[in-house]
């Protein structure tokens, strides 16, 4: 959902990819084409095999070489979104792989999740905690993710989310334009990564 | 153009393949539960990034291999040619007692018992199965480094070979650990897994001239983190 809504917040001003993990099928990249999140060409579906977690971190050649491919057709690509690792709570991007990496997680799976910390929760740029609409129905305290999440990232920032009805979308896309976008034209020195 | 000496398949050696299968991501190394204590630096902020986990190859990991993990893998194999089981069992209690961090002990202890079981499975009948037989009867601590000795000399693996794939093992563990722990990604990893690898011979030719009384090393931010990652509220690794 964070990609399809990126991808109708940004399309219009900014030039987009996307690469997205599954295990065995194409789902997510199905999903976006479906939805007409961009034209098709820009969506590009990478089945991992085994742990999709070690193709964002151990061993990143299939999605390397997606993005090149990508970056190859479209070489006026401006933002790269590459989706994948599912809720495993020690999934890491590779620095050489991605600027910045979001870490999204479900009040569905319970006020716990913040608290049970792990690399994901703790140290990515940005996580979002999704789903706020089903805390009273899964009984889940907001309260308690919000104290848990302060307590796990310290100053690293979270925010509350609803992507399907748009829910604090806006604090998003002002963090990536801020911290992703606008960090990277800085970087005018470095050669361009994905983000 | 080639200038590598072509050799005929007969030629290599036959303990080849069985060194590179305790190589194996596979092989129950501990390398997906144990750091080595680099988490317990890394959560200190000793280690943060690329230069110092450099420096952290260079200051603790070749050093902890010149002067105990390699020397104690030596005189291990050279022990386990006659056996000298009594030989076999002084260098599993040393090995323990050169490791002052309780869970950096447990863990050499435990991953060695585990190699070894597999060890006496997979050769029945064996130098495996008869030092299995007899770590359980004196109660040896498992060693890591004695663990390495014994499967190079199932394979029939010379000293130096069986040295090297043990470094080669404790250097690749050691970065893979990082790439989980660190922002660091797989072509950064190589580039100082290729850097240490070279340093490497020089440390396996210092450890096979030590004796006991000049084997040990101690690096007090590794012991110290070590401790404080045992009640560490978060952490990806046990040790």
């Amino acid at each position: 959902m964070l990609c399809l809504r990126l991808c109708q917040a940004l399309r219009d001003r900014l030039s987009l990819g996307v690469v997205t993990n599954d295990i065995y099928c194409s789902e997510d990249a199905d999903f976006l084409r479906q939805q007409s999140a961009l034209e098709p060409g820009r969506i590009r579906g990478v089945e991992t095999g085994g742990c999709p977690h070690t193709a964002i971190r151990d061993d990143t050649t299939m999605n390397e070489q997606a993005c090149r491919e990508l970056e190859t057709r479209f070489p006026d690509l401006q933002l790269l979104l590459v989706e994948s690792g599912g809720d495993n709570l020690t999934a890491t991007f590779s620095p050489e792989l991605v600027d910045a990496f979001i870490y999204v997680i479900d009040v569905a799976e319970g006020d716990k999740m913040p608290r049970k910390g792990g690399p994901a929760i703790r140290h990515s740029d940005l996580l979002l905690i999704n789903k706020i609409d089903l805390a009273p129905l899964v009984g889940a305290d907001l309260g308690v993710m919000d104290r848990d999440a302060r307590r796990q990232r310290g100053n690293r920032p979270f925010l509350f989310c609803d992507l399907k009805r748009h829910h604090n979308l806006p604090a998003v896309l002002d963090w990536i334009e801020h911290h992703v976008l606008f960090a990277a034209a800085a970087r005018t020195a470095e050669p361009p990564r994905h983000g | 153009m080639n200038s590598a000496p072509a050799i005929g398949i007969e030629e290599i050696p036959a303990w080849l393949p069985g060194l590179l299968q305790t190589c194996d991501s596979a092989y129950p190394t501990g390398g997906y539960a144990h750091s080595g204590g680099l988490e317990g630096l890394v959560q200190a902020g000793v280690v943060r990034d690329t230069v110092s986990l450099e420096r952290h190859l260079q200051e603790v990991i070749l050093p902890a291999l010149r002067q105990v993990e390699l020397p104690l893998a030596a005189q291990a194999w050279r022990a386990l040619a006659r056996p000298d089981w009594e030989r076999v069992g002084e260098l599993c209690f040393l090995s323990s007692a050169l490791r002052p961090a309780q869970e950096l002990r447990l863990a050499a202890e435990n991953t060695c018992r585990q190699r070894v079981e597999l060890l006496a499975h997979l050769h029945p009948n064996s130098l495996a199965t008869a030092f299995h037989a007899e770590s359980v009867r004196h109660r040896w601590p498992g060693a890591q480094p004695i663990a390495s000795a014994l499967e190079g000399r199932l394979w029939g693996a010379p000293e130096e070979a069986v040295l090297v794939s043990l470094g080669y093992g404790t250097l690749a563990g050691s970065l893979a650990a990082a790439m989980k722990l660190l922002r660091i990604g797989q072509n950064a990893v190589q580039g100082l897994l290729t850097t240490a690898l070279r340093e490497l011979p020089a440390a396996i030719a210092t450890a096979r001239q030590l004796r006991d009384a000049e084997m040990g090393w101690f690096n007090p931010w590794l012991e110290i983190t070590s401790a404080r990652h045992e009640s560490a509220d978060h952490r990806m690794f046990i040790s």
